[in-house]
């Protein structure tokens, strides 16, 4: 989804997440083409995802009057509610409203928890420092900042059984 | 016009799947259902209009009376006198009973009212019945609500020229999801299909950033982003959200809300003019139906009177030889009714430190509601804010109803040339929601105050090896042991591979999508593998029904702690 908003055609915006945990509209289908398909989310480290900053679409040097401005644009087009505003108005043909709002709120809710942490001095902080870093300590500083939207948070290493792993990277869900 | 027929749909039709919005932008109208009145609002085109009914009358009395064969509502029916609703034959204060028990609180205090509500304690719906031609005849919020909402449909059907079938309705922010399912069923009981259910407070918070965009508009100003303090206090409940606002869109910070309103300050003022009046009106003889309407409407009006005279004498005559005679003044009132205040007091300052709001960053309070008349309230949420006076740009008794009237505008995908529907709501969840752990203990997922849509998940493991099978219990508010919040639902999960405890991680993750659907899904994962070890499990809540009061203690006795899960310490 990192992709996805960076492209500004509004076709890519109201096509489908690709790993979405099942509305119960999807079909099974969908879901096993997905896992052999397109990766959009990847293992963090092989693709560099997208920074906090660039969800926003703001400087790293951003004002914090800067960030709350940029989160109310563009939630006021991609929140759910919104989007079904413009749809009436771009493609009043098009019955497909429905589908669309039931595929919708990731954009919104990777949006929201970017500004989130962008607008909580101590957060952002700790944000910055962690993009100095290297990409992979990055990926790490993901789970807490509650940044994954889908089954998305970094499993524990309580047992030592098993390395840290995501759910999004999990196709199968 | 014909006399509107009460096709009410039997109480056991669901509220459906259709969901579906129609292609052509049928404009939603907006309906403030409150405790004790009511008022239907509507985008004409430029701007929101309320309706008005046949008397001319833009707010309208809730209730329903059953006295002839026909039922009717406080939309068409003229009362003759106030003390007609109050002889038994109405309904009223459905708001306060609808979705609840009969062991809560809010039920018991109902207990004084002129119609029968009588409670069994035991967790089932309360028994609730008018009084017609001396039977007591039954019937259920849900149903007061259907009749009611339809004479509302008809009545603006007649003035819009157009079928209605979209609302955009207001809730109390303390309404359980239950709650929002028994409002849901008496829309579709009425044939309304729910386009949104706005917490009362957001409605007006919508208002507010529709006039800070059209005053932005009008300047040219800067469209620097405002913070407002609101507090919505009707009859029946207290709501207070604070919200940002910007460019036309209204981002909720956090709301508190409470079930503490009107009623509680009305019955406070009748139990001080006569103590043992609860005693005393509890057998719900005709005799004493019509004390206690007398006494019911001579308090009324002195609280009333007391929001502009420091002292009001009552003077009533209730019949038996029982006579009020009394001089009460502000002082009296205000210490009569103590709590009520102070939980007032409570849910500002809880919400404004939930919004991480200091008091001097709020740029206009906002007080609106039938309470917003009597100065302790206005007084007291000035001094919180160490203010000198309220927001005037809004009418407090039409302020829910035009912003509800303003986002049935805007969800129904209508849009102004002048930019004056570019709004948009980003809402937050009233109430935590969570599931039970080991010893009844409530782990919230998705904490209160959190922006939806959302999508929160948390891990748990078992608490016994071999442990095959899992119970998610899931419940909504803010007690830290699950007794004390709301039953939303629960399922089983089975089939986990035999390991020892605290091996197999159980996920659960909750979806709230833009509609306010919940959805619960569990999944469990063995270490070592990436995949789930059985089929994930997805349930949309609330699935539970009447009697739900039962169900906890019945899995409890059934199942014991044989199927609990426990937290997994993450490590930070």
């Amino acid at each position: 989804m990192f992709g996805t908003l960076n492209l500004p055609t509004a076709a890519s915006l109201y096509s489908p997440p690709e790993t979405r945990f099942s509305s119960s509209k999807r079909s099974v289908k969908a879901y096993a083409a997905t896992a052999t398909e397109a990766r959009p989310y990847s293992l963090s480290a092989a693709v560099h995802p997208a920074s906090l900053y660039e969800v926003l679409r703001v400087e790293r040097t951003a004002s914090l009057t800067e960030i709350k401005t940029a989160y109310r644009s563009l939630a006021k087009m991609y929140h759910p509610d919104a989007m079904i505003q413009q749809h009436h108005q771009d493609e009043d043909d098009k019955p497909e409203i429905e589908s669309d709002s039931e595929s919708d709120g990731r954009d919104f809710i990777e949006i929201h928890n970017a500004y989130a942490t962008l607008s909580d001095p101590a957060a952002r902080a700790l944000y910055d420092l962690s993009l100095g870093d290297t990409t992979s300590q990055f990926s790490n500083q993901r789970g807490p900042f509650g940044f994954g939207v889908g089954f998305g948070f970094s499993a524990p290493n309580r047992t030592g059984f098993y390395p840290t792993r995501r759910w999004e990277t999990d196709q199968c869900w | 016009m014909a006399e509107p027929a009460y096709t009410v749909a039997s109480d056991s039709e669901t509220t459906g799947e259709d969901k579906s919005s129609s292609a052509f932008p049928e404009i939603a109208i907006g309906i403030d259902v409150g405790t004790s009145k009511c008022s239907v609002a509507v985008w004409n085109g430029s701007e929101v209009e309320l309706l008005k009914n046949t008397r001319n009358q833009k707010m309208m009395r809730s209730y329903v009376t059953f006295k002839d064969d026909i039922p009717s509502g406080g939309v068409s029916n003229q009362l003759s006198h106030e003390h007609e609703m109050l002889s038994g034959a109405a309904i009223f204060n459905m708001k306060r009973l609808i979705g609840r028990v009969d062991t809560d609180p809010v039920v018991h205090s109902s207990k004084s009212l002129p119609f029968l509500v009588q409670t069994l304690d035991i967790g089932v719906r309360p028994f609730i019945a008018a009084l017609v031609n001396n039977v007591w005849r039954s019937t259920t919020p849900e149903e007061v609500l259907a009749i009611f909402l339809v004479e509302l449909k008809a009545m603006a059907e007649v003035q819009l020229k157009r079928p209605i079938r979209n609302v955009v309705l207001t809730i109390p922010v303390s309404f359980s999801r239950f709650q929002v399912t028994r409002i849901e069923r008496a829309c579709a009981m009425a044939g309304l299909h729910v386009l949104r259910l706005m917490p009362e407070p957001t409605a007006v918070a919508l208002l507010y950033a529709q006039q800070q965009q059209q005053a932005v508009n009008e300047n040219i100003g800067g469209a620097s982003e405002k913070i407002a303090l609101i507090l919505n206090m009707g009859a029946g409940y207290c709501d207070v959200a604070v919200a940002a606002t910007a460019g036309g869109v209204s981002q909720i910070k956090a709301l508190a809300g409470s079930t503490v309103g009107g009623e509680d300050i009305l019955q406070n003022m009748m139990r001080h003019l006569l103590p043992d009046s609860e005693i005393l009106f509890s057998n719900h003889g005709i005799n004493e139906i019509k004390s206690m309407g007398l006494l019911r409407v001579a308090t009324q009006d002195a609280i009333y009177k007391l929001s502009s005279q420091t002292s009001v004498q009552i003077d009533v005559d209730l019949g038996n030889e029982l006579k009020i005679c009394k001089v009460v003044d502000r002082e009296e009132f205000e210490e009569v009714n103590r709590k009520v205040f102070e939980k007032c007091e409570s849910l500002i300052i809880q919400c404004l430190h939930d919004a991480k709001v200091e008091t001097k960053d709020v740029a206009d309070i906002i007080a609106v509601g039938g309470c917003s008349y009597i100065p302790k309230i206005r007084n007291l949420v000035m001094s919180i804010c160490k203010r000198q006076e309220l927001y005037k740009g809004m009418n407090p008794l039409e302020a829910a109803v035009c912003g509800a009237a303003l986002e049935g505008a805007v969800a129904s995908g209508i849009s102004d040339p002048f930019g004056s529907l570019d709004l948009l709501t980003i809402q937050v969840t009233p109430l935590a929601i969570g599931i039970r752990v080991e010893e009844n203990n409530f782990v919230p997922i998705i904490p209160r105050n959190t922006t939806m849509p959302t999508r929160k998940e948390l891990a748990f493991t078992t608490v016994r090896d071999n442990q095959t099978e899992v119970l998610i219990v899931v419940y909504e508010g803010e007690g830290e042991k699950v007794g004390k919040n709301h039953l939303l639902g629960y399922f089983k999960i089975m089939g986990i591979p035999p390991a020892p405890k605290g091996l197999p991680e159980i996920n659960v993750c909750m979806d709230i999508d833009a509609s306010n659907v919940l959805r619960v899904l569990a999944g469990v994962v063995l270490p070592g593998s990436r995949h789930p070890a059985i089929p994930v499990m997805e349930v949309r809540m609330p699935t539970v029904d009447d009697g739900h009061g039962w169900c906890a203690e019945a899995l409890d006795r059934t199942y014991g702690s044989a199927l609990d899960l426990v937290t997994v310490q993450k490590k930070i």
